[in-house]
Parts: structure tokens; C-alpha cells; sequence
């Protein structure tokens, strides 16, 4: 498909329909513990996963679509048709100049984590399948211009890699987890674990990225201080978001992943790209100063394997984008998050050509769509 | 006086921290590396909660900070503060503007942070050694301040490393 824009968006978020996993799942055989809207004591609706009412702050976070960018629906009633209706979708992506968008989800958690803290692994499973198979029956099915992303039953390592191939034989092209599964389900070893290894193995082969959405990793985020207006703390949630993921980069270094996977492309959607720079620095340092050649075997540079597998996005950056070749120019994808509060939405023409002005042609459509398309194998 | 915050001293729970059984080597690594995503939380927090507004003749110091992660502090708290309309919520001044009239942070070994220092400020900046401790330059500081210093014009190297310590300290 020709572009129209110029600009592909790597990290949006589906909202899904309060009947999905009701219609797609037997009720005889999981009755209640199906997800599944339920109006709470105060009247607001809230999701209920096996059993669990989700404590978060709206129906659906659906902030860019508010005039204050804070007021989100409490209700199924309140929710915006643009973000559970594909063709809804498309105006509102055709409005904001955007010609591809890449699917994450809302319920199911930005990175999977409500399904993945499912005890009954079955149950995650099907979950998992429910939320995969509508994504590509309802959305990739509704448009091309939707690049779907499967969620992945993180639980169980062999669950996942089960899921992980199946969603891409119906047509998945990028894979989705927490960043600790471990501290979303206790069942699940520690990330950086080689319990993980056929995951990567069965990853690298598929040929699709995997993603690690920013704020999927809770132990590495500030609390919220009370004394946060809802504005302020809508502000600093967003900001303490990114920071995580560079935890997380430096981690999935470090652990020795990427040295033993050399295919595997993880992304970090959500993660900004301002402190990149300073986290390869901050990483070839140590790698330096600790001989982590002589003691632990790591023969390459940290920053070498980040250039040759890493992804990370930016949205709201202008200075940033001066150290792109730090970060490396293949490298970086450019994401709208809508409708969270923290998208570029209705916004992103402007934002754009404002962060990218003195960019030379060649490096702005990298970043704005070439990357993307060549992460994505999407026909241009 | 100022206060100083030292990287990540009573923050050290935040941390994804290595698998369980990884060696000692490999768990002060992903440490050392980690603690700038706790150091940019901490002057988030400032920025956007409030304190400097209140006191606006405080300065904070970041001790062992890194400045790399400078720019992604400014720009998504501004980006934050306009998006969200916080100076209707008694946050009048713009966030990087805070920063730059009442924040400190210093280097070590850094370069693609110095070549953003317009943006972070020139007089925001300080040098350390972390002498003794395992990320420390010693015993190569000229080396390290070399590179580091590429292309910096000598008097903003004089900044740096004399006259921003000077006035903090009141030498």
C-alpha cells in the first residue's frame, strides 16, 4: 500500500469490547471467572478477570480523546467508538495522519499483564487466544493498515512459545509480554533466567519482534505520591513509564539474552529515546571497568548488541532526536499511544514536523515509517 | 545549602534487578547501569511535584546523577506539563525552566550528554571522580575528562569543572 502520510505509529492501543471474551469462551465450562464487565457498587463499570475486579481508574484509558486529557469513561456508554471500532479507527487515524498503526492492547493490560496474572494457566491460555484471534478476525481483517501483535499467555514458558508460534501462523507480526513477568504471575521465572531460552529460541525462529511495553515492570517505578493532583499524577505516570524501560534495556543486555539470541529483536515501545544514549554510555562503562569480557563472557560491546538488535521509540522529543546517532538511526520507530493521555493524538502532524524540522529527509523517514516497515515486513 | 540526593541511596528497591543466582559481577553492572532510571524518577518528582515551586530558592544536587538522562527529564516533564495543563494546577513555571534555576547533576565518563549540555544547561553541570568506588574514572581522569571534553570550547570546560562548583559551594 502506497503511504499517505509518511508515518507509521509502532505502539497503539485497541480497547476491547465488553463481550469479547464473554462470546469467544464456554460459559458451562468457566463460567464467572471469564473477563467480563460488571457494574460495580458505585455504578462504574469495571473489568473482572477470574473472579478479580481490575482496580484501575476508568472503564478504558482513553485520556486523548477527552478535552482535559484526563476524563476517561466509567462507563461502556462513555467509551469512543474510534477505539474499539476499526472503522472508526481508520477516521481517526486518517484525521491525525497516520497511515499504519501497530496494535497493543487495553483490558487484556498495556503488555498482556491481566491475562498473564491469570492463575488457571488453561485459563490464561484461552484468554490469551480469545483476545489474538479477535485482533486478526476483527481488526487485521477490517484493514491492512493494522499491524497485529499477539499477547502471550506469560505464566508458563512453554504456554507462551505454544501461543507465540499459533498467533503467528494466523497472522501475527510481533509478540507482546511484561517486562517482569515474574512479578505479575509468581508461577513465572525471573526474566533474565535461561528458563526463558526456548521462548527466545522459538521467537528468533518465528522472525517477529517481541515487545516489552513501558510501565510492565512495576518494582522499577516510583509510587505515585498522594500528594499528586489527578493532573500531576496522570504527568508523572507518564514520565515514570519510560524511565523503566531502561531498566529493562540494560537488563535484557546484561542478562546475556541478546548475546546467546543474536536474531532476537526486542522492542521497547514506550520508552522514549532522550536517555538512550546515556544508557549505552552508562552500559559500555561497566562492560569496561568490570573486564565483563574475562567475567562473564561477554565478548561484544553492550552498545554493539543494542545496535544490532534493539528497538526503541520516541513521540514527544525534539532534543532527543539530536542524539539519534547515538541511539543508532536504524533504530528508532516513532509511536503515537493512542488514546492514551499520554498520544501525540489529535496532535501528531504538528508534533511532528515541530521534533523533526532540522532532520535531513533520509534520517525523518527512518524513523517515521522505513524502520517500521522493515521491523514489520509490511509491503511499501 | 543544597541538598544532595546520591545515586540511588534509599531508592534502592526500585530496581529490576538480576535473576536470582547471577553473579556479584553481573548484579553491580545491571546496578550501576540501572540507577539513572531512578535518578530521572527523582527529578521527576521535584519537577512535577511541586517542592521547587514552593521553595524557590532550594537547589538540589544529583550526586553521581549521569546527565545523559537529562533531556528525557525536561522534555517529557514540559511535554507532561503543557499536555496536562499544570500551570492551571499552581505549577507556573515550566519544568526544564525549574531545572535550569534550581537543579544540579554531574558526569563521570559521559559524552552524548555533554554534547546536549546547551539544553541542559551549562551552568547545571558538575564533575566527580566517585573515587573509590568500582565506576570510578581513577586513575585515568585525564583521559576520561578528554574525552568527554571533545570539541567543548575551553571556557565552558571552565564552567564546568571550576566555576559552577564554585558558586554551589561558595569557594
Amino acid at each position: 500500500m502506497a503511504l499517505r502520510f509518511g508515518v507509521i505509529s509502532v505502539d497503539d492501543h485497541v480497547v476491547e469490547v465488553p463481550d469479547l471474551w464473554v462470546q469467544g469462551m464456554s460459559q458451562a465450562k468457566w463460567g464467572d471467572l471469564i473477563p467480563h464487565v460488571a457494574v460495580q457498587a458505585d455504578g462504574k463499570q469495571r473489568w473482572v478477570i477470574e473472579g478479580q475486579v481490575r482496580t484501575t481508574s476508568s472503564l478504558a484509558p482513553t485520556g486523548a480523546l477527552s478535552k482535559d486529557r484526563g476524563t476517561e469513561p466509567q462507563v461502556w456508554s462513555q467509551v469512543p467508538q474510534s477505539v474499539y471500532d476499526p472503522h472508526a479507527r481508520l477516521a481517526a487515524m486518517d484525521a491525525d495522519g497516520i497511515d499504519y498503526s501497530v496494535l497493543y492492547p487495553s483490558a487484556a493490560g498495556i503488555s498482556g499483564e491481566a491475562i498473564c496474572a491469570i492463575k488457571a494457566l488453561d485459563l490464561q491460555v484461552e484468554c490469551a487466544r480469545v483476545y489474538n484471534d479477535w485482533i486478526i478476525d476483527v481488526w487485521t481483517a477490517a484493514s491492512s493498515r493494522f499491524v497485529p501483535q499477539a499477547i502471550l499467555p506469560a505464566g508458563s514458558v512453554e504456554a507462551a512459545a505454544g501461543e507465540a508460534k499459533r498467533a503467528v501462523a494466523r497472522g501475527h507480526r510481533g509478540l507482546i509480554m511484561p517486562a517482569q513477568p515474574s512479578q505479575i504471575n509468581p508461577a513465572a521465572p525471573h526474566l533474565y533466567k535461561p528458563d526463558w531460552d526456548p521462548l527466545w529460541a522459538a521467537i528468533q525462529e518465528l522472525d517477529v519482534p517481541i515487545c516489552f511495553h513501558a510501565g510492565s515492570a512495576p518494582s522499577v517505578m516510583f509510587e505515585i505520591s498522594p500528594a499528586y493532583d489527578p493532573a500531576g499524577a496522570r504527568a508523572f505516570d507518564n514520565v515514570r513509564q519510560s524511565a523503566g524501560s531502561a531498566a529493562l534495556i540494560n537488563g535484557m543486555v546484561l542478562s546475556g539474552i541478546l548475546y546467546r539470541f543474536p536474531k532476537l529483536q526486542p522492542v521497547f515501545p514506550g520508552s522514549a529515546i532522550d536517555y538512550v544514549p546515556f544508557a549505552l554510555e552508562a552500559l559500555d562503562h561497566q562492560w569496561e571497568r568490570q573486564h565483563l569480557v574475562e567475567n562473564e563472557g561477554f565478548t561484544q560491546r553492550p552498545s554493539d548488541i543494542f545496535h544490532r538488535q534493539c528497538y526503541v521509540t520516541t513521540w514527544r522529543e525534539r532534543v532527543g532526536l539530536r542524539s539519534r546517532n547515538y541511539v543508532g538511526i536504524d533504530r528508532i520507530l516513532w509511536e503515537s499511544e493512542f488514546p492514551r493521555s499520554a498520544s501525540t493524538y489529535p496532535d501528531s502532524t504538528r508534533m511532528i514536523e515541530s521534533n523533526f524540522a532540522e532532520l535531513p529527509v533520509a534520517d525523518r523517514e527512518l524513523i517515521l515509517w522505513r524502520n517500521a516497515a522493515r521491523l514489520y515486513k509490511l509491503s511499501i | 545549602m543544597p541538598v544532595h540526593f546520591h545515586n540511588v541511596a534509599g531508592a534502592k528497591r526500585l530496581n529490576l534487578g538480576s535473576e536470582p543466582g547471577a553473579s556479584d559481577m553481573k548484579t553491580l553492572a545491571m546496578g550501576s547501569a540501572n540507577s539513572f532510571a531512578l535518578s530521572s524518577q527523582i527529578f521527576a518528582n521535584l519537577l512535577l511535584g511541586g517542592v521547587l515551586e514552593r521553595f524557590p530558592k532550594l537547589t538540589f544536587v544529583g550526586a553521581e546523577s549521569g546527565i545523559g538522562w537529562v533531556p528525557y527529564v525536561l522534555e517529557a516533564c514540559d511535554y507532561e506539563w503543557e499536555r496536562n495543563e499544570l500551570y492551571k494546577n499552581g505549577l507556573k513555571r515550566k519544568p526544564s525552566d525549574v531545572f535550569r534555576q534550581q537543579c544540579y547533576v554531574d558526569f563521570w565518563y559521559e559524552q552524548a550528554g555533554i554534547k546536549l549540555r546547551d539544553y541542559i544547561g551549562v551552568d547545571r553541570i558538575l564533575w566527580e571522580t566517585d573515587f573509590p568506588h568500582p565506576t570510578s574514572i581513577w586513575p585515568a581522569a585525564d583521559k576520561w575528562l578528554k574525552w568527554s571534553f571533545d570539541g567543548v570550547p575551553e571556557e565552558e570546560q571552565h564552567k564546568i569543572l571550576v566555576e559552577n562548583p564554585k558558586r554551589v559551594y561558595k569557594l
